[in-house]
């Protein structure tokens, strides 16, 4: 069942002069795990804001279960809040200093199911997601980085959402730690039939945790398709070029990779270079690719937005 | 002799708060050492310790630059040093760098300080250096501004500044962790390249253990403060003695490993420098650990696994 | 930055034309009318009716303020027939008081107002700055909290208060300064200083204290910058990482106030000047008002509201020297 369908979403800011996002569109099944990759300036979070409707997009559609949600109102949002929840990257300033880690779980609790009996519900997901029940009355800074994150996806969870926005919900925690919540992550979606969409800049985690995996550069889709096929067999330069900058905690296997240095930066969205974006950095660059932008089309299996695809 | 040697270092922030308690380690010229730790392993109050920055802490035990002693030593004495034997770039080079002024003024000014350089020639100096880093057109950019750069060309401009008066060890704290992947690459190319070039030391001090094995010729990895585990890259990550050493190794998701199985992760949470654990610092989170063994009450001293590998556990003393 | 200036003398120019129209409604809607108040005692409803014309009250009040910028931009001719009278550039009437152009009354009294503010300007300046850096950087010791323990002291006594104990102590009791009175700096520049230092001292201490309170809480904070650490990781000394690299940075909010109380002290001290009985602006305007001489007020207003936009303009371009981010918006 098609749980979400993003078609030609785009945004832009000051006045369309930058294209943040610019025309994506994916989709998620109920019980996915979508990874949304790239680097800053990829469009990759502004993507997720859209999602939960906390940005407007400028154009383009998200669909909900069945339902067109790319217009609605602050009213008619409350019932989708229930459906679609959101983890942040930093625990700690995304949780209200002021309040009781029971009231920040409590109050969406309140307002989007309110039958619940809210003690025992808030004392049964903070045991979910690996705290104890008494921890209910403490405060946010009472709490270490990674047991933090913890009350942000207690937060996320309690009203019960399908599709869970992840925005690098593990790259502020230590090394240590993130393994912790990525497993709870796994466990949660596995036990409750969650669906994620997990935007990350971490290749490694997003391998770990998602079974498809959607690369982005410069606003754009540049590669989708099922993790093993991105992976293993990266057809676009970009993305081949992303896996093999990802250093390997291993000092033999890591000095014996061929290594594909991109040259430059990622270009920035006031200014996108013509033709194909990446074709400034991309070692496989042709005049074709200054020219003319490629569309995403398949090849062997997956989506990809090149003239010059990889095919192994 | 070796260029820097570290011995006993004791860091004491105000309120009793030791960061760093007994450490020792070597590095040699040309070699490149990684210290790997998590938040508060104090891995950075070392670097600073080292670069004699620190203000308010206590600085005790020995630091040897080419044979001079950092620690206690006279504050003019110091300054010589930093600058022109041993520099350090920093993990966010956009703050590590003076708003105002333009790069070139921030390359030459160094240079100028330590050679005494004219300004013309502390100028060519700058461009030479920038061009050295891989910056396009050095001679326009040298009156450009931090702002005017991106991330990535920020950090050469750093790495450029730090390299500028021809230092022997290069202190690089986080110098990659703010970047993108793909600029990551190009900085620690660029390092490597220029520690061929130069026979620089470097020392790395990163969270990222991919970042140790690319790179790092020795490894010391840290825990709340103190050393764990340090020994050539190799047996370090092949043959991990630690527990926590292989902790951090298993927990770890990697390209090459097996995507289906769950990771498996270290329980609890770094300790609190404030009050840390009597006995071995990692004990409370180790799976390892046996009523046999003091590991709740006596600090582990350093054992020799092999040749140049120490490690910091009661199990080696146990199973020698 | 020519284009930036030329955007900024602009805007001053259209902030002042905003304080002009502001001033202007709040005289034109006062219930006085200024006919009467010219017309003095012995006024008869002729006189009034006269004056009224004379004054050019009879007007539309657009008419009025157009005829009023007017007079500002390039001097007009008050009334009509043998009763006109000329008022040169930059007419802002005459007072109704001594019948003397406002603006001739303003450039009397302005050289001692500039002095008294210049010169306190400078000593609270050094004396401030000097006391917040040497406090930012001894910040927490013993030195530090009672140089902070003296500047909310000084920052907690009124001028009217410090004024008058330096002058019962220092002329009165010590007779070490006769009482101070206005001297021009032209005529001799040393009985100028030595009539102004006590005045200078009094308002410079209060100004003083707050400045290095100020510079105190900025300093501290750019010390505290990832670029300061750099800077010392070069090996540079202390005093070029202090002066070059640290002040540089904490001077941006200082300056921002600098700018504000000079220029709001350039449209009078009024109190300092009370306390000193010296004749600038500040008594001016206290007299003016006394005496409802509403062209003085007004002019006063606006002479305060030009220096205070002037010296705003003079702020950015500061900002733009030492902010290459500004230069380059």
């Amino acid at each position: 069942m098609t749980l979400l369908e993003v078609t030609g979403l785009s945004k832009t800011f000051r006045k369309g002069k930058i294209r943040a996002v610019d025309g994506i569109s994916l989709t998620v099944q109920a019980g996915d795990t979508l990874g949304l990759v790239g680097e800053s300036g990829c469009g990759k979070s502004t993507t997720g804001r859209m999602l939960m409707r906390l940005l407007e997009p400028s154009a383009g559609r998200i669909i909900f279960d069945g339902k067109d949600i790319t217009r609605l109102g602050a009213r008619q949002l409350r019932p989708l809040r229930r459906d679609i929840q959101m983890i942040f990257q930093d625990p700690f300033s995304s949780l209200n200093p002021r309040h009781t880690v029971g009231e920040i779980i409590g109050t969406p609790l309140k307002i989007l199911r309110p039958e619940a009996n809210v003690r025992k519900t808030v004392q049964e997901i903070l045991e979910r997601v690996g705290l104890a029940p008494e921890h209910a009355g403490r405060y946010p800074h009472q709490f270490s980085g990674g047991q933090a994150q913890r009350i942000g996806i207690a937060r996320a969870l309690v009203v019960r959402p399908r599709l869970i926005v992840a925005d690098e919900p593990v790259s502020a925690l230590d090394v240590s730690i993130q393994a912790q919540i990525i497993n709870l992550m796994s466990d949660l979606r596995r036990d409750l039939g969650l669906s994620y969409i997990f935007i990350a800049h971490d290749l490694a985690v997003v391998r770990h945790v998602c079974q498809r995996i959607a690369v982005m550069y410069l606003g754009r889709v540049v590669e989708i398709g099922d993790r093993e096929q991105i992976y293993a067999t990266p057809a676009h330069p970009y993305t081949s070029a992303l896996l093999s900058a990802v250093p390997i905690p291993h000092p033999v296997a890591e000095r014996a990779r061929k290594r594909m240095v991109l040259q430059g930066d990622p270009p920035s969205p006031a200014n996108p270079p013509a033709g194909c974006a990446f074709s400034p950095r991309c070692p496989k660059a042709a005049s074709r690719c200054h020219a003319e932008r490629p569309a995403l089309t398949e090849v062997a299996g997956r989506l990809v937005a090149c003239h010059f695809p990889e095919t192994a | 002799m070796s260029l820097l040697e570290v011995s006993g270092l004791r860091v004491t922030f105000p309120g009793d708060v030791c960061a760093v308690d007994g450490l020792s380690f070597t590095l040699e010229r040309g070699k490149t050492l990684g210290i790997v730790g998590e938040s508060g392993s104090g891995k950075s109050v070392t670097s600073l310790a080292i670069m004699g920055l620190h203000r308010d802490a206590t600085v005790s035990g020995s630091i040897r630059v080419d044979g001079i002693q950092v620690v206690g030593a006279p504050q003019d004495q110091v300054r010589r040093l930093r600058g022109r034997r041993m520099a350090m770039i920093f993990q966010d080079p956009l703050s590590s760098l003076h708003p105002a002024y333009t790069v070139g003024e921030q390359i030459a000014e160094a240079y100028r300080l330590h050679f005494g350089a004219s300004r013309k020639a502390a100028r060519v100096r700058a461009a030479d250096m920038l061009a050295q880093v891989g910056i396009p057109e050095p001679r326009r950019r040298l009156a450009d501004y931090p702002h005017q750069f991106s991330g990535g060309m920020r950090q050469r401009v750093m790495i450029a500044m730090a390299l500028a008066c021809e230092p022997e060890l290069l202190i690089a704290d986080e110098p990659t962790t703010a970047l993108d992947v793909t600029v990551q690459a190009q900085i620690l190319e660029l390092i490597a390249r220029l520690q061929q070039e130069i026979g620089l030391a470097v020392l790395m001090i990163t969270h990222d253990l991919g970042v140790v094995a690319r790179i790092a010729d020795e490894v010391l990895i840290m825990y709340a403060g103190a050393a764990a585990e340090q020994g050539p890259a190799i047996p370090v990550f092949t043959r991990a003695q630690h527990p926590y050493t292989r902790g951090l190794l298993n927990c770890l998701p990697r390209l090459d490993g097996d995507a289906q199985s769950p990771l498996i992760p270290i329980q609890g949470s770094p300790p609190s420098l404030l009050n840390p654990p009597a006995g071995c610092r990692f004990h409370p989170r180790c799976t390892e650990r046996t009523s046999e063994l003091p590991c709740a009450t006596e600090r582990p001293a350093w054992r020799i696994a092999s040749r140049g590998h120490h490690a910091a556990c009661h199990l080696l003393e146990a199973n020698r | 930055m020519a284009a930036y200036l030329a955007r900024r003398l602009v805007g001053l120019a259209l902030v002042l034309l905003v304080v002009c129209a502001v001033t202007f409604a709040i005289f034109y809607l006062l219930p006085s009318d200024p006919a009467l108040q010219a017309c003095g005692k012995s006024c008869t409803t002729e006189r009034i009716d006269m004056l009224h014309e004379q004054m050019g009250l009879d007007k539309p009040v657009w008419q009025q303020f157009a005829d009023y910028i007017g007079g500002i931009a390039g001097g007009r001719t008050i009334g009509t027939g043998e009763l006109a009278v000329r008022c040169d550039f930059p007419c802002l009437g005459f007072s109704y008081q001594t019948n003397r152009p406002v603006w001739d009354l303003l450039l009397d009294r302005l050289p001692t107002t500039v002095s008294i503010a210049a010169g306190a300007a400078i000593l609270w300046l050094l004396a401030g700055l000097s006391t917040g850096i040497v406090s930012a950087l001894r910040k927490g010791s013993f030195l530090d909290r009672s140089l902070m323990a003296a500047t909310l002291t000084a920052a907690s006594l009124p001028v009217f208060f410090t004024g008058l104990m330096a002058l019962y102590l220092v002329v009165q009791v010590a007779e070490w300064l006769p009482f101070p009175s206005y001297v021009a700096l032209a005529d001799d520049p040393a009985g100028w200083a030595q009539n102004l230092i006590l005045p200078w001292t009094v308002l410079a201490l209060l100004y003083a204290a707050l400045y290095a309170r100020l510079s105190r809480s900025s300093m501290i904070e750019t010390l505290a910058e990832p670029y300061v650490r750099t800077a010392r990781a070069k090996g540079l000394p202390e005093r070029t990482v202090v002066v070059k690299h640290g002040l540089r940075s904490a001077l941006t909010p200082i300056v921002t106030v600098f700018g504000m109380d000079v220029g709001t002290l350039l449209g009078g001290a009024i109190i300092t000047e009370s306390v000193f009985g010296l004749p600038g602006i500040g008594q001016l305007t206290m007299d003016a008002i006394n005496k409802s001489d509403q062209p003085v007020v007004m002019g006063v207003a606006l002479l305060s509201a030009f220096f205070i936009t002037f010296f705003n303009v003079l702020v950015d371009l500061f900002y733009a020297v030492i902010d290459p981010k500004v230069r380059y918006a």
